[in-house]
């Protein structure tokens, strides 16, 4: 499939506000911090975030910015891990119509709503699997845990994915072991796996990036496919703005486990207000672009802090080429720069960032 | 995997006519001439040399050997030197009782290492004093844990019998009885170190992501621990097993012996004791062939249970 590398993406045509419009979760002031080395050190910070049913909305960030950490926050991953506090509410409308506080509910009803209401998909297919037991055991396991069903039924539920994430011969596949399958593959039966309950939330964490690039653009173009076809919504977890660009209704930007910008995709990238988000797009590589006037591939100075470091004023400050002594002092809050386009930045009104224009021209 | 298993059974024979040689060299040059062990002190020399002429000791070693191989691979292992039996009349009754007490001590402490670290609730009930038990049934000698056992459990409490083999066709509660504590003996050592082996290999597996893959599926805590940890876990194990059946034949020859087993490993220090070279050597071979044996089975298990390797 070549052709999928040089295929362009429509824009989604949701471009922000989806149809449906309800609320499928509401994350209210999040925060996760690990107890390290004798000190608490907050990996995700106040963080709220609104995901209406069928919304695609992408988490943007660099690694140890806690894009992550709140994916396995939300699939209650992080109970089983010492030394972790979870803060804030999660409040998830499951498909019994109940609305449940994901942090608050007890092991047992998290159980309940793994795999059923909110599914994952890890950003390692290879080590994903247990290279013990077949695929079609792995995902049948997946489904029996939350349906009654006869053996042929699952079996036939079990088939039927396969063929849907376009895996050839799906009979035989299910007998395979992971060992003997490619990345992608592993990747299909990884989302098989996560579909098969009809969950109404996936989390895809990263979920092509270990990918090469045919592959990713297959799997994305299946994502989208799926996405269109089930309706679920999908909080995508990724510090690719390509694929942003190409999935997302919605972007999340986060820094040093703080967000510090948020809009619609189309938005985002026409007018960042936040100098990070500019220099995140300034930093995509763009095929053909270095004969273009004026342009350069920027990488962004410094490093993104460490959760253990704190940095006074703005977080992004030590690397910002816009920074003042009040950027240094004051942390700032988010502001509303328009209706649904957050920014969390003192000189946002001063700065005239401009957008990542040939690649906004792209998508139109 | 048939035509391996076949391939690991035709390698075996160029193995026991190897190590058959060495223990046959070994064990006639450290013991010397057996004429002199079988007549006493105070036999006189044209005795011993009347008996090595009529035995065939006074011939090189490398005759002796084709003699005595020439006749073992027609089943005939010779006489013991003590009883006059024929050795396989001596060897093949103690065969059943050590094997079923090998088999049930390395049964009992697979089961036990496997649940007391893997099952949550065992888990958390009995972990803290896991590893105490672990190292104490490493560290104490097979016959103090046998005398402490029977002191205990037959002696003060009166539960058990002391010592001594009753047969299944006794009754299965007199059967059963009679080999709990050589048994949990036996298993003690093996306990100790399939748990220390089992315990990291299971924490290992809990920190691979096809665990928080388990659980993202909505899986119980004991599920994700006994399907997804636990195969992963016991891999280790079962390699561990089958390398472990020869020196279990030294923990055997201890406990027999403390129990009064009429097992391989009694015979052995007979054997040993009276210098009775058929049947020393005829212990030796079945020792080699039941290591072979059981490290060809474990490597079958593994394969069965870990598809990435197969046999071939």
């Amino acid at each position: 499939m070549t052709e999928s590398t040089v295929k362009s993406y429509p824009m989604p045509v949701t471009g922000g506000s989806p149809s449906d419009g309800e609320t499928l979760l509401d994350l209210r002031n999040l925060s996760v911090s690990y107890h390290m080395a004798g000190q608490q050190v907050r990996a995700v910070r106040n963080v709220d975030i609104n995901l209406k049913s069928g919304e695609v909305v992408a988490l943007v960030g660099e690694s140890g910015s806690g894009k992550s950490t709140i994916g396995h926050a939300l699939m209650g991953l992080l109970r089983y891990e010492d030394k972790v506090a979870v803060s804030g509410t999660a409040l998830l409308r499951c498909k019994d119509g109940v609305t449940r506080d994901l942090f608050a509910i007890s092991d047992r009803e998290m159980k309940r709503v793994r795999g059923n209401d909110i599914s994952i998909v890890f950003q390692e297919p290879m080590s994903s699997l247990n290279p013990l037991h077949s695929i079609g055991h792995q995902i049948t396991e997946a489904l029996l845990a939350h349906r009654k069903l006869r053996r042929n039924e699952a079996r036939e539920r079990v088939l039927y994915y396969l063929r849907r994430l376009g895996i050839p011969n799906p009979e035989q596949c299910m007998a395979r072991y992971p060992h003997q399958l490619s990345g992608g593959m592993r990747q299909r039966v990884m989302i098989a796996m996560a579909l098969c309950c009809e969950s109404k939330l996936l989390v895809a964490d990263e979920a092509t990036t270990a990918l090469d690039a045919t592959v990713q653009a297959q799997i994305i173009d299946l994502l989208k496919s799926l996405q269109a076809e089930t309706g679920m919504a999908i909080l995508f977890i990724t510090h690719d703005l390509g694929v942003v660009s190409e999935m997302a209704d919605r972007a999340i930007v986060l820094y040093a486990g703080q967000i510090v910008e948020t809009a619609a995709t189309r938005d985002l990238f026409d007018t960042p207000h936040m100098p990070y988000t500019r220099a995140l797009l300034e930093a995509i590589p763009r095929l053909g672009s270095s004969q273009m006037k004026g342009y350069e591939l920027r990488g962004i100075p410094g490093r993104a802090p460490s959760a253990f470091e704190r940095v006074d004023g703005c977080s992004f400050n030590p690397r910002c080429a816009y920074a003042t002594e009040a950027c240094r002092a004051t942390m700032p809050e988010l502001d509303m720069a328009k209706r649904e386009h957050l920014v969390r930045c003192l000189r946002w009104k001063e700065l005239q960032l401009g957008g990542c224009d040939e690649f906004a021209a792209a998508r139109r | 995997m048939l035509s391996h298993i076949t391939r690991r059974i035709l390698l075996m024979i160029p193995n026991v006519i190897a190590m058959t040689f060495l223990l046959f060299a070994t064990v006639s040059s450290f013991l010397g001439s057996p004429a002199a062990a079988m007549l006493g002190q105070e036999a006189s020399l044209e005795e011993i040399a009347a008996l090595n002429k009529q035995y065939g000791f006074d011939r090189p070693i490398i005759v002796q050997y084709l003699d005595w191989i020439a006749h073992a691979l027609r089943g005939d292992f010779g006489r013991s030197y003590t009883s006059q039996q024929s050795v396989a009349d001596a060897l093949l009754p103690t065969i059943p009782v050590t094997l079923e007490l090998s088999l049930w001590a390395i049964l009992l402490a697979v089961v036990a290492t496997v649940l007391f670290n893997s099952v949550p609730f065992a888990r958390r009930v009995v972990q803290p004093i896991t590893t105490t038990l672990a190292v104490i049934g490493i560290t104490i000698p097979n016959f103090m844990l046998g005398i402490c056992l029977i002191f205990i459990f037959a002696v003060k409490l009166r539960w058990l019998p002391t010592t001594g083999w009753v047969p299944w066709s006794a009754g299965v509660g007199a059967h059963l009885s009679h080999i709990i504590l050589p048994v949990v003996t036996l298993a003690a050592n093996y306990f100790g170190s399939f748990t220390l082996v089992y315990r990291e290999e299971y924490k290992a597996a809990y920190r691979r992501l096809f665990i928080k893959v388990a659980r993202a599926k909505g899986l119980s805590e004991t599920r994700v621990s006994l399907v997804h940890a636990l195969p992963n876990a016991i891999l280790p194990v079962v390699t561990y097993v089958g390398l472990s059946l020869g020196p279990l034949v030294g923990g055997a020859v201890v406990t027999e012996m403390v129990f009064s087993m009429p097992g391989v490993g009694r015979l052995f220090v007979g054997a040993i004791g009276a210098h009775d070279f058929p049947v020393m050597l005829a212990i030796g071979i079945l020792v080699i062939f039941g290591v072979m044996v059981a490290n060809l089975v474990s490597d079958i298990v593994y394969t069965s249970i870990n598809r990435q390797v197969s046999l071939g």
